[in-house]
Order: C-alpha cells, then structure tokens, then sequence
C-alpha cells in the first residue's frame, strides 16, 4: 500500500528503526536507497525491521551519494545477509541514462530475490515489459510520477504498480509559506490503476549532501484534512530571525513556539503522534535536540498520519 | 594564457579537489583541470603529480595571472609559516564576520584579519568590509595588487595596514597597521565563537556560565557579552581560538607535501586517513594520475 522512499541518511535510518513496529503493523513498504559507503547503519534498520516483520525493498543501483558509481557492495551485502529472506527486496533504478540491454541485465542478476523496479527517467517501457513478460505478477513496478507517465505505466499492468509522487516542495527554509499541500495519492492511487503509493517524506526527491549552515530553521510536519476530501498538506513552521547562519538553536525555539501555539489553538488538524508529544516535550524543556533529530520527527510524525489514516479508512 | 585555461588553473586549487584527494586518493576533476589548462600538455608524463600542481601554481603566480588563491597562499607562507608557526598561531579561512567573509586571519599573540583585493577583484564592497572587520579582529590588512595600492590607499583609514604583493612574489608592506582591541566589539567577537569556545572565554575571565536550555544559550551569551570589556574578551577570544582552532595536527603533513598547496591544505578539513591519501596522490606520476576518472 504505502511505499515511503528513504535515503539512508543517518536521521532517516533511525525514523524508520524507531517506526519498525508501526511499519509492520500498517504492512508499509519502505524503499531505502543507501547514500553511506558504510553500510552498518543499513544492516541495523534492515535488522530492526524483518525482527518487527516488515518488508523493505534496498536499491542497489543509488542515484546519489556513496554508491551512486556502483553498489556491487549492496548487492554482496544484501545476497550475504538476506539470501534466503524475501522480506528484503531488490531496488532497481532505471534512469534516462542507460539501454534496454543494461537495464534488463541488471533486473536478470537479481532475479529470484523478489525485484522492485523503480523507473526513474528510463525511457523504453516495451524493451522492459517484454523482458519481464512471464513474470509479470511477481515484481512490483515503482514509478517516479513526473518521470514515467500513463502511457508508460500502461506496460505494466499485470504487476504490482506503485506510484511515488514527491509531495514535498523543497525551497529555502525561509521561503516557506505556512502550509502547503502536499499529496491525495494515499486516498486516489486505487482509482488511478495502482496497489500502492509512495513519496519521499517531508525530505523531497532532491537530494543535497550535508549543506551549509542553515539561515532559517523549519519545522515540516503533515496532516490529513477531512475537511478537503482527506487530502494531505504540510505546515511549515519557520524560526524568525533569519539574517545570519548562527544560534540554530535559537532557531529552532522559534519555529517549535509556532508551532506549540498552533496546537494550542486545537484547529491544527495535527495527529497527536509520538513526535508531536517530543516536539511539546522539547518545547517545555527548551531543548533543541539537533537538526537531523528534528527531522527525523518530522518523519516519524508522517508515518504514524499515513497509518493512522488507513486503520481508520481501510478497516 | 586564455580565460579558460586560467579558470581551470584557479580550480586546481579549490575545495572540491582538495576534499576528492582526501576521500577518494584522485580526483577525475583535477585531470581534467590538468588537462584543460594546458599543464599536463607540458610536463613530462612521469612526473610526481605535486610537481605539476607547483608547475601550475606558477603559471597562476604570474603577475596579471594571480587569482585570490596566490594572495592566500602568499600570506600562508610569508606570513602565517614564515614569522609564526602552526605551533604558536592559528589560521582561519573565509570568516564570515556580519555580512562579510575575511579572507584570511591568523591568531597569535592577537588577531590579525587580511583582505585580499587582488588585480582581478574591485574596491567595491572594501570599506563596509573593513568596518565589519574592525569589531572583531584587532589588526586589519589589506593585501592587494600594485595596481590597486594607491586607490586602496586612499579609500581605507589610516589603522588599516596595506600590503602589497609586488610583481615579484614578495610582500611589501605600504602602511603598518595599528593593533588596536579596544575598538572591538565582544558582541561581534561572540558572532566569532562556538558556544563551547564562548564558554571557554567566559571562564577565563570568571565570569559566571548562564545556566540555561539550550535554545535560549546564544541569547544569555550574547547579554553577558555586552557588558565585557572589549580588550579581556578579545585577549581570550585569541588564546581560546588559537587551541580549539590549531592546525598544528597539520604541520607534519605540510612538510611532505608541495608548497603551492599548502593553503589549499589549511581551509580543508581532513583527518588521518584523508591526510595520507593526499600525501599519496601527490607522488602519483602524471600519465597515472591524467587517467583518473
């Protein structure tokens, strides 16, 4: 149902360890596109994912990062660790770059783990779709929406299709406006021909490399609105004083105070998740626990909005 | 010398090389930059790469080639290695100070900022620049071209020390600069200082550390410092910043590599592993180090 694209950024790999049991229980998917040479922290999620009894689909081909000029070591890595174990799939990126032969290649040498393709930009869906032509029922087929269109998908029908879309709009901390939308896919991606959905969190597609020091800091967190369908947005919630990259603390206290007093007001239509009880517990402290942990909430606090929509809706 | 040939040769020098050689032990970049600028067209093949990277520093240290790199790299070795070492002083790269970056300051027994106005750069920007500079940093140079010494001269006031890099490589000093703490603002100063570094200097000077969360830490810091002495908090903003910020860890590997990069190596961040991967590359010969990719 529910495919949410990670890349193994440190921050992210620890949302999805502490989401582990939410993941199984809501049966989610997620996608992990390792960016860290070291796959330590990879082998830890993978770990405390199956215990919980998820799947999870690793792309061995990365786009960014570390990997991005080969993953013959997630490949080894995952064949070593998980041989036997279908509950950890191979991801298969098909980009713009690349022929048919290559791209079938590819899918052939991880044939039998149980593959999820992900067309990202790849251009000739017949070439793939005869290829897979016997085996269609078995593979899900992952498409990026703005790279492969309907016509595309139309090849194959048959499999498992999930479309990604990336709800998250990525701008300067302080360009954002106070909220935004941010997907329906999760109540329409049925409607649309598909078995399931995915997006790239409260991250985004775009990928950046640590980055500099930040201006603004934000808060991003999600929320269905029953009010428009049940279709889902996202607040931001922006520090002030943005002039300088200094006192990301202080930043942070800001966009958390915003923050705080939007819920006070009880109109936010934000679930009361496990991040929206730490963020109020920071607020309380006055803490400011570190970026990369402020967005590991942001992406917990969608996670458990996801599930707690379908146990409501699909029950 | 085309404009292309000299742009490649500036990025022979830049960040994203530096960080390449450290990660990796090559840089596909800095072949293709070899390339480009003509370098590798004319030194031998067998050459050890740090030989060619010097041939391509002299290129670039030709007057009327010189980029912002050759002034750095001059005030590195006449200045920061020459008089000081990295045993007694520490140097610091693009501090940003307000809404400006100085370019280069060293710290010894006091702070000295220098801002590089080469051939290729304007004045444009100078005096707001040197304004921000003087709240912070107790000595403030101008480094500039002899093309630019006489307007820089007279636009920049008179405790603002000049120094000209001459058509020779050597560093000439037009007018001395005053060293003068007092003028300097701890406020700017704590805009300087990690908050740990802030701390550090407060207790230096007994000053009781706030104890407050951790959001509302800049903000008590930044009350305390207002009332400070501008003199004490300077004084201890160099003795705190030449430990936390020494680069003395990087003197041995300064010693084994050539020259003309070792101002490239003092803005760049590497540790152990990184360090002997650029200690390597440097004796790679060339025709190896042209096929990386």
């Amino acid at each position: 149902m529910y495919y949410p694209y990670f890349r193994g950024k440190q921050f992210e790999l620890l949302a999805l360890r502490e989401s582990a049991t939410l993941i199984a229980e809501s049966q989610f998917t997620p996608i992990i596109e390792p960016v860290r040479e070291s796959l330590n922290g990879l082998a830890r999620t993978l770990t405390s994912l199956t215990d919980a009894g998820c799947r999870a689909i690793v792309v061995v081909n990365p786009r960014h990062g570390d990997h991005r000029d080969g993953g013959e070591s997630i490949s080894a890595f995952l064949e070593q660790a998980y041989g036997g174990n279908d509950a950890v799939m191979a991801g298969l990126l098909l980009r713009s770059v690349g022929t048919p032969e290559a791209a079938i290649a590819l899918i052939d040498a991880h044939r039998g783990r149980g593959e999820a393709i992900i067309h990202a930009g790849f251009t000739d869906a017949r070439a793939i779709a005869d290829a897979l032509r016997d085996r269609m029922s078995s593979v899900s087929n992952v498409f990026l929406e703005d790279q492969a269109n309907m016509l595309y998908r139309r090849h194959f029908s048959g499999s498992t299709r999930v479309l990604l879309r990336d709800g998250f709009e990525q701008k300067r901390n302080a360009d954002y406006d106070r909220v935004d939308p941010f997907s329906d896919l999760h109540v329409t991606y049925r409607e649309l021909g598909m078995q399931g959905y995915g997006d790239f969190l409260t991250v985004g597609d775009h990928y950046t490399e640590g980055g500099g020091p930040a201006y603004a800091v934000a808060i991003h967190l999600t929320f269905i609105d029953p009010e428009k369908d049940d279709a889902m947005f996202v607040y931001h919630f922006v520090s002030d004083s943005n002039d300088t990259p200094t006192d990301p603390a202080g930043k942070f206290a800001q966009a958390l105070t915003k923050l705080v007093e939007m819920l006070d007001r009880g109109n936010s239509k934000l679930l009361e998740t496990s991040a929206i009880q730490e963020l109020r517990l920071l607020h309380e402290r006055q803490h400011f626990p570190g970026l990369g942990y402020v967005k590991k909430l942001s992406i917990k606090h969608h996670l458990e909005t996801l599930a707690d929509y379908h146990r409501r809706t699909d029950a | 010398m085309d404009r292309n040939e000299l742009s490649a040769l500036t990025r022979v020098f830049s960040a994203s090389v530096i960080r390449d050689l450290g990660r990796w032990g090559q840089s596909p970049l800095l072949a293709r930059l070899l390339k480009s600028s003509g370098i590798a067209a004319s030194a031998a093949s067998d050459a050890p790469l740090g030989k060619v990277i010097d041939q391509a520093f002299d290129v670039l240290k030709a007057f009327g080639n010189r980029d912002e790199y050759v002034y750095r790299s001059a005030i590195t070795q006449k200045i920061l290695l020459g008089r000081h070492s990295l045993r007694t002083a520490a140097i610091l790269n693009e501090v940003r100070v307000g809404p400006s970056r100085a370019d280069v300051v060293v710290l010894n027994g006091t702070s000295t900022a220098y801002e590089i106005k080469s051939e290729r750069d304007s004045l444009y920007r100078l005096a707001s620049q040197l304004d921000n500079y003087r709240q912070v940093f107790a000595t403030v140079n101008v480094v500039t071209s002899p093309k630019h010494a006489s307007d820089v001269l007279r636009c920049v006031t008179e405790d603002v020390g000049v120094l000209v890099l001459s058509s020779r490589y050597r560093i000439q000093t037009l007018r001395e600069a005053t060293d003068s703490p007092e003028r300097t603002s701890p406020v700017a100063v704590l805009e300087l200082l990690r908050t740990p570094e802030a701390v550090t200097v407060l207790n230096a000077l007994g000053v009781e550390v706030p104890r407050v969360p951790n959001t509302q830490m800049r903000g008590s810091l930044k009350e305390m410092f207002s009332s400070l002495d501008p003199v004490a908090v300077h004084r201890e903003m160099v003795s705190t910043l030449r430990q936390s910020r020494s680069q003395s860890a990087t003197e041995k590997l300064l010693s084994e590599v050539p020259k003309s990069l070792h101002a490239a190596l003092l803005s760049a961040k590497l540790d152990q592993t990184a360090q002997s991967r650029v200690r390597e590359a440097t004796v790679v010969p060339l025709d190896v180090a042209l096929a990386w990719s």
